[in-house]
């Protein structure tokens, strides 16, 4: 058995003011160790979920709200992307995110705006044609609506960790996409960086700090 | 740290459950649902048909969520505050706004999805708040009948199980 070098020599004499002391040490040291860690994981304290470590976002095409084909490269010419999946017949979740989302990047210097873009890949190829899309974009805020054809879309979907399904509502018509409604901040080295859910958004003032500080610190 | 004592297992234990309780005493502190909060601006305006005794509901920031020309749905918020001893069942809504209006609950399925279901009723409880929003519980307009324009107001009929009804003029804004 040793004994405890320095402030206690013998125990059963430590006055009590010196266990307080070393009860507040002990604590701090814990508090200490558990906040080390966690900044060790993610140096910075995001709002949303971090991605520990950062994931390469993967490549893949479709077409713009313009009919125009079009290609996600993650990070190409260090651009950051919130990108998000949704559908032009959703009646809150989507309009919701897609307007604040722009609150966030109009929150944004000229600078930083330039070089940060918002997307939007419909889950419902069926319905979502580029003019619908385009419509939808343009009134909630400014963005891209991406249509991703099937099966090609299942696979995007699966790369990302998205998941979703058709449920009717009122006749085979009018039925609605349940959908995971994470958007993800892809840097400029191509790396998902962190996810926000839905619910997260109207924090605009703490989205802006983590996509600013994904703006400068893209993955190595 | 060499000797594990009863006083340093103590010491771990407290440093977990002190933040812990001071998490746990958080909402209770700040957010009870009876208590009258400050209202907040543009009070909708209500008027309650009365077969028997008025309705203890008001209504405070009612919004039907702007759609761009072309959409054929939307949603709409509000939050009802039940001053009365007895909840307040809602079993329906109508607006000239839509050919199918209903009630509507957020639900998350077990691979992360969310989704809304159609849902027969609606609880305002007894000195409580309901509160209809686009994470939660709302309201579903289907089949527009043309595209509400931002700033107009649109009437919303709730109906209640007892047959009474609450008229609601929602304000059209973009969320």
């Amino acid at each position: 058995m040793t004994d405890l070098p320095a402030p206690a020599p013998a125990p059963a004499a430590r006055p009590w003011y010196v266990s307080a002391l070393l009860a507040a040490l002990a604590v701090a040291l814990l508090l200490g160790g558990a906040w080390v860690f966690a900044r060790a994981r993610s140096p910075f304290p995001f709002y949303g979920t971090a991605y520990t470590p950062p994931v390469a976002a993967r490549t893949f095409s479709g077409t713009d709200q313009e009919g125009q084909p079009w290609t996600f490269r993650p990070g190409i010419g260090g651009r950051t992307t919130a990108l998000f999946f949704g559908f032009t017949h959703c009646p809150n979740i989507c309009p919701l995110s897609l307007a604040y989302l722009d609150k966030a990047r109009q929150a944004l210097t000229p600078e930083e705006r330039a070089r940060f873009d918002i997307v939007l890949v419909s889950v419902d190829p069926d319905r979502d044609t580029p003019a619908r899309l385009k419509a939808y974009v343009e009134f909630f805020g400014q963005a891209t609506g991406v249509r991703v054809p099937e099966p090609a879309l299942t696979e995007v979907a699966r790369t990302f960790g998205v998941a979703y399904q058709k449920a009717d509502v009122k006749g085979v018509d009018s039925y609605q996409i349940n959908h995971t409604t994470a958007t993800y901040l892809i840097d400029a080295s191509g790396h998902l960086r962190v996810l926000w859910d839905y619910t997260q958004l109207p924090q605009v003032d703490r989205v802006v700090r983590d996509i600013r500080y994904v703006l400068e610190n893209p993955a190595p | 740290m060499s000797r594990p004592t009863p006083l340093l297992a103590a010491l771990a234990l407290a440093a977990i459950l002190i933040p812990a309780a001071a998490l746990h005493a958080g909402p209770h502190s700040s957010a009870p649902t009876s208590r009258p909060q400050p209202v907040p601006q543009m009070a909708a305006q209500t008027t309650a048909q009365t077969p028997s005794a008025p309705l203890t509901l008001s209504v405070q920031n009612a919004a039907v969520v702007a759609v761009p020309p072309g959409a054929t749905e939307t949603s709409a918020f509000l939050t009802l505050r039940n001053t009365g001893r007895a909840p307040v069942i809602l079993t329906g809504v109508r607006t000239p706004l839509a050919r199918h209006a209903m009630l509507m609950t957020t639900r998350r399925d077990a691979q992360g999805r969310t989704g809304m279901a159609m849902v027969p009723t609606l609880t305002v409880p007894a000195g409580g708040i309901l509160n209809l929003s686009a994470s939660g519980d709302h309201l579903m307009l289907m089949d527009l009948t043309r595209t509400p324009k931002v700033g107009e107001t649109v009437r919303l009929t709730l109906t209640t199980r007892d047959g009474r009804t609450l008229t609601v003029n929602a304000l059209v804004r973009k969320p």
